[in-house]
């Protein structure tokens, strides 16, 4: 999935990524990313903590948001910038999509920019919402092109 | 054993030592392996040539630094994050990740009462003295 710059429009939606977090994501999210905290793979623990279960690492959330701009916008793009609320915890097992839309489409010093609203959903409650910026390539030169 | 809620003293101390810069930390050399799992990680198929030597943004969480970023003693969830790259990241970096304490602050929640949420915003140098990236990261303590 790969989207040219020409055809790019604010309000465009990104194809949703339905998502399945499993135990074994969250743990190899662990071993990747260093997060050993044992309320995301410890039930007792975590009930203990107050929570309803094991629940899933808001930064792997985050991370799931930048990868999906990624895939979004095509091979040789690189995810400038993602932030992530988490405003509802997410546990292993439940069925959750990765939604987006173009918010922004700019050039700023010579890049061609893409600013999307992303979020993850269950059901119709948005449990984390963020924002990335996608760096489409560079502003073709005019004085080369002419 | 559960977690101990964060003592008022501790919560005072940290807001104290707001804007004070702590030790740099000199991370480990990124290794390809780090990128590969990163991106196993969200599920997402290996990325080759130049591209597998790049790291995703992701990295940035595992690029710590010193004073935790999130503590395990006190009981708390992250709140949110927010992670942005200024240049890319590549295999055989060296990053320098130096933080500080951003802002402080608390609400009540119906769930989980009384939430303390600690701000920490982090700087990333990388050997050739370029500043690589920030992030800030929001830890909620109930």
């Amino acid at each position: 999935m790969s989207h040219a710059w020409d055809e790019i429009q604010v309000g465009d939606e990104m194809k949703p990524l339905e998502w399945q977090p499993s135990s074994q994501q969250l743990v190899k999210w662990a071993g990747a990313s260093g997060d050993y905290h044992q309320i995301h793979y410890d039930k007792d623990y975590a009930l203990a903590q107050g929570l309803p279960g094991t629940i899933v690492h808001g930064p792997l959330k985050t991370a799931m948001l930048g990868e999906y701009a990624r895939q979004w916008a095509g091979p040789g793009a690189w995810v400038r910038r993602v932030s992530a609320s988490y405003r509802g915890m997410d546990q292993p097992g439940e069925q959750l999509v990765v939604r987006g839309r173009v918010a922004r489409k700019y050039e700023e010093h010579g890049e061609r920019l893409i600013d999307c609203e992303v979020w993850v959903a269950k059901g119709d409650q948005k449990t984390t919402t963020g924002e990335t910026t996608v760096v489409l390539g560079r502003v073709p030169d005019a004085a080369a092109s002419a | 054993m559960p977690q101990p809620v964060m003592p008022d003293d501790v919560i005072e101390a940290i807001r104290a030592s707001i804007g004070k810069e702590m030790e740099p930390k000199v991370n480990d050399e990124v290794e390809k392996g780090l990128i590969r799992r990163l991106y196993e990680a969200v599920g997402a198929p290996a990325p080759e040539g130049d591209d597998a030597l790049v790291a995703p943004i992701s990295i940035l969480f595992t690029l710590r630094g010193a004073g935790v970023r999130y503590p395990t003693m006190y009981r708390n969830v992250a709140g949110g994050t927010e992670w942005e790259y200024f240049r890319p990241i590549r295999v055989g970096d060296q990053i320098t990740a130096t933080s500080k304490i951003a802002e402080v602050y608390q609400r009540e929640s119906r769930s989980l009462g009384r939430m303390t949420f600690i701000i920490v915003e982090t700087n990333h140098v990388n050997q050739r003295g370029e500043h690589v990236a920030r992030t800030r990261s929001t830890g909620i303590y109930y």
